[in-house]
This record gives structure tokens, sequence and C-alpha cells, in this order.
């Protein structure tokens, strides 16, 4: 089975040690990427470390395929005890970092401790060198850019960094990488920006030795991802937006609707109305990302993507495409989650009668960024502050619920109950077959086999790692086998002992299946959470048997 | 009888508009008003069907459900139905 090469490199930032270790059994068995990364997490974070503090540790990890020039690649994954869900969790994003992430020599670089100054760290083939930066203190994420460049010739393409609202432990900061891409779920900026890190550089000539299997296969999906005619070259994600209003759900006005009266003004036409050229990932010609601008103001940012039209445009009552992309432009800049950050303050204009009052959701972005007046309380995101607002939570396993609505879309309405990851609709990507009528979106009976098939699907994409977008669309059954030389049923199996590590270490922290929760009413939610659990060998309270994870190769 | 037909993404850029209301014989399928809008739209024809089929990757549905759980473009439609047809919905990113 092809696997990522190269070294586990350890920066201690809290004594600025730095050690390498040889994790050739760990990644025989995970592939790389989120399942090598949850393997090192569940086995070296203590369970019962706090987020937020030194015991932490943050994982930036590649997979094989980052050695590979097929597009659909240019990912990486981020693996960590989340603040947010207080749970094990792997974040995912795109831009032009992996390739330079590889050249390091190293397939996983794991940050540990705290710094006592704000450091950027560069990360090289011939070693780590700490430079501290406490005049980059709050500063933006294209600020943290232009500095490097300055001092040292590094483009946003070797970075990966923090706004402000990493440095004040907002619990749904991201890590942002190539200025506009985020690692967004989960928090994870919050962790960096309590170890007092900055932005790491990576740089190198030195990718580790790796032959890859069948690359005829890789010009073939090449070709035909530079040859589709696909709208979601034009759109991105966005041209779900009006299709998924009219004939499924778009949640608006803190979910207490379905339908949204504004959705073709924020959608796929008008996004790409305002797109002024293509761009991608490294080495990706479906290039689906989406460069916008407002003629009329001069604002300039990547997006919105669908999410970010729910969270700061439906969700908020906001009908305007430049109002929205205002909102992903200040989450860009200062590092936040486009859909926690949105759906929190979806929730303080539910609290407050605001919907639709654009110039308050601008505030309040800001204001959360450097938590400052409400943005205090609304930077701890919508599970711990629903109370106190007096209305609904929308977040599952601390997670703010994505677009993708599980009151429509029922077996992913399960699929959100069961992820380790709570309310996020990349975990087991269910209701793409119920979109498609390949499977009934009515009921959760019977959809448990569907949601764990997808689950370990999903896991193995983030350890090879390939694109969400390229799976199902370039990249089926088939050429998953000869992508990794190996059975398919034997590669979904790494997928299923990834999640299975993920439950294992969150039900050490006290998660169990009381935590598999929607905040909504699914028919036979309780049978099939049962049946959930008795297809995955677990216990009948949703917790991992302790010899299932003594059983999985390559565990201490 | 009136069939209400909604077009998204590509589908619409085929037809021109997002609504064609559309009158059909009262035994027609939905596959019937489809091949019918697509006499005067041809790109539609060629987006949405392969062989006389739906194509896998294309959606249809008949009062907001989708044909493949029904009888497919065998599945009849009524006066003041409504199909919608729209492309692959594959989830995404923020
Ligand atoms: S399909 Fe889009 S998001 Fe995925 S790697 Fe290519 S450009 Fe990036």
């Amino acid at each position: 089975m092809l696997h990522a090469t190269g070294s586990l490199l350890t920066i201690d930032v809290g004594d600025r040690s730095v050690t390498t270790t040889d994790i050739d059994d760990e990644l025989a068995a995970f592939i790389g990427g989120r399942g090598v990364a949850t393997k090192l997490a569940h086995d070296r974070i203590p369970f019962d470390a706090d987020p937020l503090g030194a015991d932490n540790r943050l994982y930036f990890a590649s997979g094989p395929l980052q050695q590979s020039n097929m597009s659909f690649t240019g990912r990486m994954s981020l693996t960590g005890l989340s603040p947010l869900t207080d749970g094990l969790l792997s974040s995912n994003a795109g831009g032009y970092l992996s390739r330079n992430f590889v050249a390091t020599g190293h397939s996983v670089v794991e940050i540990v401790g705290e710094s006592d100054e704000l450091l950027a760290i560069h990360v090289t083939d011939e070693g780590v060198e700490f430079e501290p930066v406490p005049e980059l203190e709050d500063a933006g994420v294209p600020a943290v850019t232009d500095a490097m460049n300055d001092r040292h010739g590094l483009e946003s393409e070797h970075l990966v960094t923090i706004g402000p609202a990493g440095e004040r432990v907002v619990r749904f900061a991201s890590v942002m990488t190539y200025d506009e891409r985020a690692f967004g779920r989960g928090g994870l900026g919050a962790v960096m920006g309590a170890k007092s890190v900055k932005c790491i550089s990576f740089d190198g000539d030195s990718a580790p030795a790796l032959e890859l299997p069948n690359e005829d296969l890789h010009m073939e999906v090449h070709r035909e991802a530079a040859t589709s005619d696909d709208i979601m070259r034009r759109q991105g994600t966005t041209n779900l937006t009006e299709f998924l209003n009219d004939e499924f759900s778009l949640p608006t006005r803190y979910y207490s609707e379905l339908e949204f009266e504004g959705a073709a003004d924020i959608g796929g036409n008008a996004v790409e109305e305002k797109k002024y050229e293509k761009a991608a990932c490294s080495v990706c010609a479906f290039a689906c990302k989406l460069p916008t601008r407002d003629e009329e103001t001069g604002l300039e940012t990547e997006g919105p993507e669908f999410e970010t039209v729910f969270s700061f445009g439906s969700n908020c009552g906001v009908d305007d495409v430049v109002d929205v992309m205002k909102s992903n432009e200040l989450c860009d800049r200062y590092g936040m989650d486009t859909i926690s950050c949105g759906v929190t303050v979806a929730a303080y204009l539910a609290a407050n009668d605001e919907f639709g009052n654009a110039e308050l959701v601008h505030d309040l972005v800001e204001q959360i960024a450097f938590r400052e007046g409400d943005g205090d309380l609304l930077a701890e995101g919508v599970a711990r502050i629903h109370d106190e607002l007096g209305v609904e939570n929308w977040a599952i396993k601390g997670l703010e619920h994505a677009a993708h609505d599980g009151r429509v879309v029922q077996g992913q309405g399960l699929s959100y109950a069961v992820a380790n990851r709570g309310g996020d609709h990349m975990y087991s990507t269910t209701m793409i077959p119920e979109y498609h009528g390949k499977i009934d979106p009515e009921g959760t009976a019977g959809k448990a086999e569907h949601v764990i098939r997808n689950e370990n699907l999903n896991a193995l994409r983030d350890s090879g790692i390939i694109c969400q977008f390229g799976v199902g669309r370039a990249v089926e059954d088939d050429r998953f086998e000869r992508l990794f030389d190996a059975d398919f049923q034997d590669l979904l199996s790494v997928g299923s002992r990834v999640v299975e590590l993920e439950r294992h270490f969150n039900n050490q922290r006290g998660f169990d299946g009381e935590d598999d929760w929607v905040p909504y009413d699914l028919p036979d939610l309780e049978s099939s959470l049962q049946e959930y659990y008795d297809e995955r060998g677990w216990n009948d309270d949703g917790t991992v048997p302790a010899d299932r994870v003594d059983a999985i190769a390559g565990s201490d | 009888m009136a069939i209400t037909c909604d077009f998204y993404g590509p589908l619409r850029e085929a037809v021109g508009r997002k609504t064609i209301t559309h009158d059909v014989s009262t035994d027609a399928t939905v596959g019937d008003v489809l091949e019918s809008i697509a006499v005067d739209h041809p790109e539609l024809g060629e987006l949405l069907f392969s062989d006389g089929d739906l194509r896998e990757t294309m959606n249809v549905s008949v009062n907001s459900r989708h044909v493949r759980l029904q009888d497919g473009l065998e599945t009849p439609v009524e006066d003041g139905d409504t199909v919608r047809a729209y492309p692959p919905a594959e989830g995404g990113s923020t």
C-alpha cells in the first residue's frame, strides 16, 4: 500500500528543541495526512490535556500524493485537540503549501510546548530557526506574509499563519495558508496562538524518495480535470446555492427557515459576476477557486464559497453578495472559520432581532477577532454562549452546524450526530448521495452503513490526501486501488481505524453516545445510532472497546 | 396540462432562463416534458440525457422528489407539478 515517507519533526517551542523521529511503521499503517497524524496525536497528546495548554500538540501532515503531479492533491492536513469541540480533530486546507512542506523532507511536523514570546518558525531541509516577532502582534494574515516576504523572501505558499483571532484564542480561530486558504474548522488557530506561534514557514529541496504506482493514472485524472466543463470550475461550491434553496434547504435567519428569498442575490451567478480570474491549488487543473473583486468598493477576497454564502448570507439574513464578500475577507484577514464565525454572529442577530444588518455583522466580526465588547462572548462559540444569548444551540459537539441541512437530508443528520468532529458536513458527506437521489433523503433507518462507508472513505481521502472535489468526480473506488496499489476494502479499513482512534481519544475525555446528538428531531435516530455502534463493533454507549484500539496496527 | 420546470447551473444556461412553464398531454412523463423542451434547446438534451436515460451525474425531481426514487424518466406528471433539473451537488469547503 502506498504511503508517505519522511520523518516526524518535533518542535518544542517552549525549550526551542527539535527532534526527528522515524515513523515508517505508523506511515505504513496509516498512509499519511490525517491518518498518521491521528495515530500520533492519539498516542502523544495526554488524554487530559488542556487544548490551550503546552501539552496539546499540532500536527501538520502531508500524504503520499502530495509528491505527485495529479490534480486534486494540493491539500494538507492539520490535527490537534480542539478548543471548540474539546476532542481530537483534523482540518484540511488547499493552497500551495503541500509541495513546499514535502520539500523539507518531513511527512509530519509536530508543534508542542508554549513559547514565552511570539514566534515565527522556519522549517527547512537544513533545520529549524526560531525568530521572535513581537512586532507582529495583532497583525492580520496578509501583513504577516508581507513581513516574511520582506525579511526572508518567503511567499504565501510557504506559510501557515494565524491572525489576531488565533492570538486571542478565539475558539474558532483558523490557521491560514496562502493568505486565504484555511485550516478552518475546530479552532486549531487558537491552539497555535496559545503556543505563541504566529507563523511557520516550510521550504527546502529534499522531498523524501517515493515511488508512485500507476503514474499514467495521474495524467489521466489531470487531463480530465483540465478539460472538465463542470460548473464548479466557474462558480466553485456556490453553484449549489439556488437549487439547494429551492429543492432542499438553505438554512436562513439562524436556521429558523429553510428557504432564503435572497438566494439568487448571493448564490453562484452573483459570485461569478465578481470573479476576476481563475485560481487553484498546487498542480490542480480543476481550478475551482474564486478570486472576487467588487469594482465599486475595491474590495477583494477569495470566495465566498457556499458555506460562507450560508453562514454570513442567508443565516444572517444578508442578501448582498458584497456584504458576504466583506465578511469573508475579514475572517480570512483575522484568521477565523467562516462557518463557526458566521453562525455565532447569526445567533447574536437572532437574540437581538437584527437579521439583515450587514454593518453590525462586520462590526461583530472585528470585535470577535480582537475579543472586544460583545465579541469577547461570541469568541467562545455557540455551544458555550447560547444560553446567555437565549437562542437554540446549533452546535454539535461544540462545532457550529454547517449549511447542508440534516432536517432535510436526514442521513446527513445522522452523520452530524455521530461525527467525531460534530456539525461538520465534510466528515461523511452523506448528503451527496441524498441530493443525487441515490439514497432517499428522508429518514435515518438503514443509513448507518452509508455513513460508516463515507466516514471511512473520507478519512482515507484526508490521509492520501485527495481533495473532496476529486473524490467521486475523478477518483472512484477502482482508481483509489490503482493510486494506492491496494485493495479498496483494505484502504477503507485504514479510514475506519482513523475514525476509531479519534473516537477512542474523545471517549477518554468523557465523550460517549450522549454526545451523539443533533438539535432537531430525526426519525429512528436512537435505533440508527445503535445500528451505527453495532456495525462499528463499538459498545452500546457509543464508546470504543479498549481491545479494538489495542488491536489497531502500530498502536503502542 | 401545465408543468413548471426550474433549471439550474449549466441547464439554465442551455434554456436561457430559470423557469419554463410547459404544456403537455395528460399522460405525459417527466421524460416527455424535458425531451419536448429539449427540442427547442438541444443543448439541454445533451446535458441531461445519454442513450435516452438520465445521465448518472444529472438530477431531476418531480415535486421535490428525485426521479431516481420514483420511476426515473417514466415518472408521470400531473397538472401543476414542478420539475427541477440540477447538476451534480458536491459539498464543499468554506
Ligand atoms: S478541486 Fe479546487 S479545492 Fe480541490 S485541489 Fe483543485 S483547486 Fe483546490
